[in-house]
């Protein structure tokens, strides 16, 4: 190609225009239409209509398939049909395959713009519209109408700019809005990264006129859309659950509540039952560590040993279940289902989100309080739209506060479009759906995410699910009216803010910083477009907000209704509608999905294994009858998160040992039929609380900003001391993505990407040379051991008793506390020949017990839980 | 599934790997005790796991990724444009205003400020400013039609490590230790060696395990004090007391396993102290340069403050080959390639810093017998643009190039690599690659494939999908450029 100046050199290099294209004469009649005849109408006809396919006309060929157009008239590179050929996906394995030069052939065709001699395609305004919206809208149209000029609808085009019409129908050379894209003056060049928008292609300047210049047509109406089948829907996970009778047999004093009546079923069948039930000093470690992420202080476990009263294991559990730090542990298993952050991500700078960690406390709150699970949903989705709180006659109360905080839900994910250059459409695209994947994997068990780009190949999640959703969502998350994560903040005005609010919030009040990250409806929704492939540049069809079609499969789905909110904006209600549906007490999922994975935080692994997919390639539930059981249990129970623990914890099955007996092993080698409880090792979070814990390091504090960290000049992350003294827990430590602490990190606390539904449970020499190196680590071990001595002056093995029992709960044999004393004594030689002489009894002792502290530190009883 | 008398290594290896799944209750520790894990009994908890085994002969055992953060300059180092010679000081902002990252600063077309000459048998071009490189130009095969979907570093670092533009999945070092392991027990199987001045744009992102098990992200081994994190003790204390408590600590755990029959991650677990301690020795000898001979050292540039830094790396990166390490891969300084400003200065220190290197672990590779089972291959995210981006105060001679996702080089050498070809053309003015174009997807592919695995094969399953580095693109491998 000769390279000359004043041509488009870009647009010709990449797609050779029309214009060009006009000498030489391919066309659909003259070769396309044999080979077509011949390689592809074979299951592309009009009646077997492959992916609602019919090759065999040109007509035909123009509409499409089920997702719409196959060749993409601006961008005949983007076309499906091309794409498909080059990648030879199409046609299939086992059909007649095209040559090199038949693929050759559709290229040249395609590329130089699919051209028919019987032209019978025609653009109307549902190919221009979404065209406006990609490339004018920005600053023509909700936000912005520069010159008087709003481009978000036909109707707004022909109303013109502050000057006048833009458009003279029937002439495109005449239209002002054609002539600005031509001379190159839209969009202003310079304007084109700051305001985050990419000029029009020719491809699409092309449709743009023809549009105009054939009298701009209307968009044709809704395509019929092939329904899902009753067959399809027909599956176990999309139907309501229901609570059949519980199942006879034996089992006698086994049975405590009806769980076990449905697991001994099962393990019966087998010729096995559960093992035999765990003494109180295993009970209490392993329910401490369940319901609190930490262990029983040694008073604690004495208490509850002594406790000879019939109901001593209940009242344990209640007051556990009461405890502040049963809040913080239940949070952290939801923050990492949502895919908590205190940072953007997705850009180097990984910038804070400085105000994110209201959410973390109202999840906090919400556990604590055991908020009914229905409730905390809807707060979450839809938490904006349940008050009129822009009303300014309105007070900002506690609820309406809790309710605004919780949208923080929906803004978790890595979010790069803070800079310009990445906060384009597309970008704006994967942010959200990456927010839809977490609603998907964390509340609904569904992967909706995969219908962004192509019908779901095993559920019956057609492409328009993903876009319909979408739309419920458009209100607040608008990919052509965007708000960057800056401009997410709620600043709430505080003349209108009540008394109850939480008191981290009136703290912030107080120091003039009361802000909240949260999510809004705006009241004016762009329309929606289905993509072909996921790809803004291919819009299909309009799509109207709904539920996916799997909602027809229970009674739930017939109850939706979109009502617009008559409030100080006027809302579209639709979020608030689709809440409604995923807590409908009907709704197949939402329960189940959030029952079985509280039964995996608690028995190692979910009734349904994979805890997020609840389709038909997810794995099929080990105990349906019990999963039924417990979901409509819970929804009677108000969605109690606590009632629902509760029985789960008083079952005879969670009251097991995890000890695998020979025939255990043998009958139910992997426990699928919970015949032990699983050893489990400490989560990340558990393993420095318990340290801290332990080594009296562990702060009080709570709630509030996250706490800092520092990074070491070798890469170390760690938390660093408070002001006050002491170390934070956890969960209130910064989560910022580019900097969790090493001590964390190496534990398998989990990178979100966007979120994380199961941890991992790697075992890595990393962890070793964490906990034996560290000078952080070892540091906490002399606080143990300075302690210590302070405790028992020389009373040694009272000394070891005691830091047995609080490290492993359990009491040590009077051979294991001889071992232990003798440890002490070979330290104390080591340490003797390597310091001097003059050093004193006491400091040789001090580091001896230091070095016990940090052996047990290390050691398995410590860091697995029974 | 019968783990008991394996027919054969491969079919060991398959139902070993199938059978550790990635369960709630399993361990993850396929490359470093793979030997030790196929003695357990029993199957793992969970599957979703389905690490492939080759299916055809590997050409690579290794490989060294040479990332060159930044966004090389394709027009700059190995693409000369005769036509940017003569359309120079020609505007052209207008035809590819989209693509640039800094309108306000955008000038006009600008030639490079270097000189090319063809090189070696091939007569491949290479600029005067990769002197060394130049002499080996006949080993590698050189891409000069790659490109990338974003422009910005972030999202096209993600998308050359990991396949897309954002975090969260696992980068290609981590898939390659999924799916192959290290051949040494005693280190790690994937290895960064980034530079002290600083951690590359994403910092740690860019060698991330993502949702796979977090033993499969890459350990970072610094070139000069503690190599790995925690590797040493932080605090004062006699190696004496340190044997013991080891000694002590092993007799504890051992006793708690005794008590716990038929739980494998307590031996595993047992095992990984004793790995840790074992690393301590191995990573420390890895590192100890000292061993190479003055030659060596010289040859690597180790005498000269400029190229130090980077040639220790390098040399660090051959003797973990040698001790079997799967995939190491060298960062460098911030984004050095990064040139927008005063591009014949920038430019030229960023290939000072690592031209002798570089050239040297090619030559190395070959004497030592290394060369037909290392795949070592060079690149940055982006190309830059032909035009030029202006200083603040509009100084030619100060100008630079902005980034480019239309068009950036690669070059491959080593293992089952063509020597002495140059693949692929972009337009005149190098903006755009336009004949035998290579995606990143075709890239890993590529790198894969010559680890003798196909893109396919290797997948993980996560919420319903199988995951795969290359997603759900079909890929070419660049057979082109393979022997």
């Amino acid at each position: 190609m000769r390279f000359s100046f004043g041509l488009p050199f870009l647009t010709l290099l990449l797609f050779v225009p029309l214009s060009a294209a006009r000498a030489d004469e391919l066309f659909y009649e003259s070769a396309v239409k044999t080979l077509l005849d011949q390689k592809c109408v074979g299951c592309h006809n009009r009646t077997d209509f492959e992916g609602g396919l019919d090759l065999s006309s040109p007509k035909a060929i123009q509409k499409g398939g089920e997702h719409g157009a196959i060749l993409d008239d601006a961008d005949p590179r983007e076309s499906v049909f091309l794409k498909q050929v080059l990648a030879r996906t199409m046609p299939p394995e086992d059909s007649e395959q095209l040559s090199d030069g038949e693929i050759r052939l559709l290229k040249d065709w395609v590329s130089k713009g699919a051209r028919f001699r019987e032209d019978a395609k025609i653009v109307t305004a549902e190919r221009i519209v979404p065209l406006l919206h990609l490339r004018c809208v920005r600053c023509h149209g909700a936000s912005e109408q520069e010159g008087g000029l709003d481009l978000r609808s036909v109707a707004s085009l022909l109303k013109g700019s502050r000057k006048g019409p833009v458009v003279v129908p029937g002439n495109s050379a005449k239209s002002l809005i054609v002539q600005k894209v031509l001379a190159e003056e839209m969009p202003p060049r310079k304007q084109i990264v700051p305001a985050s928008v990419k000029t029009m292609t020719q491809g699409e300047l092309r449709l743009l006129r023809e549009w105009i210049d054939t009298g701009m047509k209307p968009a044709p109406g809704r395509r019929p859309a092939r329904q899902t089948t009753a067959k399809e829907l027909d599956f176990w996970s999309f139907k309501t659950p229901r609570q059949s009778g519980l199942p006879g047999g034996g089992g006698g004093e086994a049975i405590y509540n009806p769980i076990d009546q449905f697991l001994l079923a099962r393990l019966g069948e087998r010729g096995l039952a559960f093992s035999p039930q765990a003494s109180r000093r295993t009970l209490i470690r392993r329910l401490s560590f369940d319901l609190t992420g930490l262990p029983p202080t040694v008073g604690e476990i004495r208490r509850f040993v002594e406790d000879t009263s019939p109901d001593a294991y209940e009242k344990l559990v209640d007051r556990l279940l009461l405890s502040p730090e049963f809040g913080e542990k239940w949070a952290a298993h939801w923050l990492d289902a949502v895919g908590y952050a205190d940072s953007e991500g997705g850009q180097n700078e990984d910038r804070v989100r400085a105000y994110m960690w209201h959410y973390r406390d109202y999840v906090v709150r919400s556990f604590s309080r055991d908020k009914p699970f229905r409730q905390f949903l809807t707060e979450q989705i839809a938490g904006d739209e349940l008050y009129d709180y822009e009303n300014p006659e309105m007070p900002i109360t506690e609820p309406i506060f809790e309710s605004l905080v919780a949208t923080g839900f929906l803004r978790t994910t890595p979010d790069r479009t803070f800079q310009n250059i990445t906060n384009f459409v597309p970008d704006r695209l994967d942010v959200i759906a990456d927010e839809l994947q977490v609603l998907g994997s964390a509340v609904l068990g569904m992967t909706f995410h995969c219908a962004r780009c192509h019908a779901h190949k095993f559920d019956p999640l057609p492409q328009q699910d993903f876009y319909r959703l979408s739309a419920l969502f458009k209100d607040a998350f608008d990919e052509h009216d965007w708000l960057k994560p800056e401009k997410r903040l709620l600043q709430l005005p505080e003349e209108r803010l009540a008394e109850d609010l939480p008191q981290s919030a009136r703290d912030a009040v107080r120091e003039k910083r009361l802000a909240i990250r949260a999510l809004w409806s705006r009241g004016r929704p762009s329309p929606t477009f289905l993509l072909l492939r996921g790809n803004p540049l291919t819009p299909g069809e309009e799509l109207q907000p709904g539920l996916p079609e799997l909602a027809r499969a229970s009674s739930a789905g017939q109850r939706f209704e979109i009502r617009a909110l008559d409030h100080q904006t006027r809302k579209t209600g639709r979020r608030l509608a689709f809440s409604r549906w995923v807590t409908d007490p009907q709704n197949p999922l939402t329960a189940r999905v959030y029952v079985n994975r509280v039964w995996q935080k608690l028995f190692g692994r979910g009734i349904v294994r994979t805890l997020d997919n609840f389709g038909k390639t997810g794995a099929p539930p080990t105990h349906p009858a019990l999963l039924d059981w417990l979901s409509v249990e819970f929804v009677k129970r108000d969605w109690s998160s606590k009632q629902l623990l509760r029985l789960m914890v008083t079952s005879r099955a969670y009251r097991q040992q995890s000890v695998v007996s020979a025939g255990a092993r043998k009958g139910d080698p992997e426990n699928l039929l919970v015949s032990r409880m699983p050893l489990k090792r400490l989560q990340a979070e558990s393993v420095r609380d318990f340290i801290l814990q332990l080594t009296l390091q562990l702060s009080s504090e709570k709630s509030g900003p996250p706490r800092p960290v520092k990074e070491m000049e070798n890469g170390l992350i760690l938390s660093s001391e408070l002001e006050r003294g002491g170390w934070a827990r956890s969960i209130y430590v910064i989560h910022r993505r580019s900097k969790i602490p090493t001590l964390m990190e190496t534990f398998d606390y989990p990178q979100m990407g966007p979120n994380c539904i199961a941890r991992k449970n790697s075992i890595v020499p990393q962890q070793a040379l964490h906990l034996t190196n560290n000078a952080q680590v070892r540091g906490w071990c002399d606080a143990l051991a300075r302690s210590l001595v302070l405790q028992f002056q020389a009373d040694r093995d009272a000394m070891i008793r005691h830091l047995w029992e609080s490290a492993y709960g359990t009491e040590p044999r009077s051979s294991e506390v001889a071992l232990w004393r003798e440890y002490l004594d070979r330290l104390k030689q080591k340490w003797q020949l390597e310091l001097k002489d003059g050093t004193s009894e006491q400091v040789l002792f001090e580091k001896s017990l230091a070095t016990l502290c940090h052996t047990v530190v290390n050691s398995a009883s410590f860091m697995y839980v029974d | 599934m019968n783990l008991a008398e394996p027919n054969s290594e491969r079919q060991d290896r398959r139902s070993f790997l199938r059978s550790v799944g990635t369960g709630l209750q399993t361990t993850a520790l396929i490359h470093l005790f793979r030997n030790e894990l196929r003695a357990f009994e029993g199957k793992g908890v969970g599957s979703g796991f389905d690490a492939p085994i080759p299916d055809r002969p590997p050409r690579a055992r290794s490989v060294i990724h040479l990332f060159m953060n930044g966004g090389p300059s394709q027009m700059d180092l190995f693409d000369p444009k005769e036509a940017l010679n003569k359309h120079h000081g020609k505007e052209y902002f207008n035809q590819i205003a989209d693509e640039v990252e800094f309108p306000a600063a955008a000038g006009a077309l600008m030639k490079s400020p270097f000189r090319f000459q063809q090189h070696g048998e091939s007569g491949a071009w290479v600029s005067e400013v990769l002197p060394c490189f130049a002499g080996q130009v006949d080993q590698v095969a050189l891409i000069r039609s790659m490109y990338t979907s974003n422009l910005t570093h972030e999202p096209a670092i993600y998308k050359i490590h990991s396949g897309v533009e954002f975090e969260g999945k696992p980068t290609l070092g981590a898939w390659v230790s999924y799916g192959l392991g290290s051949e040494n027990e005693n280190l790690p199987a994937y290895v960064v060696l980034d530079d002290p001045k600083g951690l590359p744009v994403n910092g740690i992102d860019s060698w991330q395990a993502g949702f796979l098990p977090p033993s499969y992200q890459g350990v970072r081994f610094r070139g000069q004090g503690t190599p790995v994190v925690n590797l040493k003790k932080g605090f004062q204390e006699p190696d004496a007391v340190t044997e013991l408590e080891r000694a002590f600590l092993k007799k504890l755990d051992a006793s708690h396993a005794r008590q716990r029959p038929f739980q494998p991650q307590l031996a595993a677990r047992m095992k990984s102290y004793e790995l840790a301690a074992r690393m301590q020795v191995e990573a420390t000898d890895a590192l100890d340069l000292s061993r190479e001979t003055a030659a060596t050292q010289r040859m690597y540039g180790l005498d000269d403050p400029a190229t130090e830094s980077y040639g220790r790396r390098c040399l660090i990166a051959r003797r973990l080959i040698e001790r079997g390490v799967r995939f190491v891969q060298l960062f460098i300084e911030g984004q050095i390639w990064d040139n927008h400003a005063d591009i014949g200065k920038s430019l030229s220190y960023a290939c000072k810093k690592t031209d002798r290197p570089t050239a040297a672990l090619l030559a190395d590779l070959k004497q030592r017998g290394l060369w037909d089972e290392t795949l070592v291959v060079w690149g940055g995210e982006i190309g830059r643009l032909p035009i030029a981006q202006l200083s603040d105060d509009k100084n030619p001679a100060k100008s630079g190039r902005d980034h480019n996702k239309n068009a950036m080089v690669s070059w491959f050498a080593g293992a089952g690599i063509k020597p002495g070809i140059s693949l692929g053309q972009t337009d005149e003015l190098g903006f755009s690659a336009v004949e035998n174009r290579v995606s990143v997807e075709d890239w890993h592919a590529t790198i894969l494939h010559q680890l003798g695995i196909h893109y396919e094969d290797l997948f993980y399953e996560r919420n319903g999908l199988k995951e795969r580095l290359t997603g759900v693109t079909r890929p070419r491998v660049v057979a082109e450029i393979l022997s």
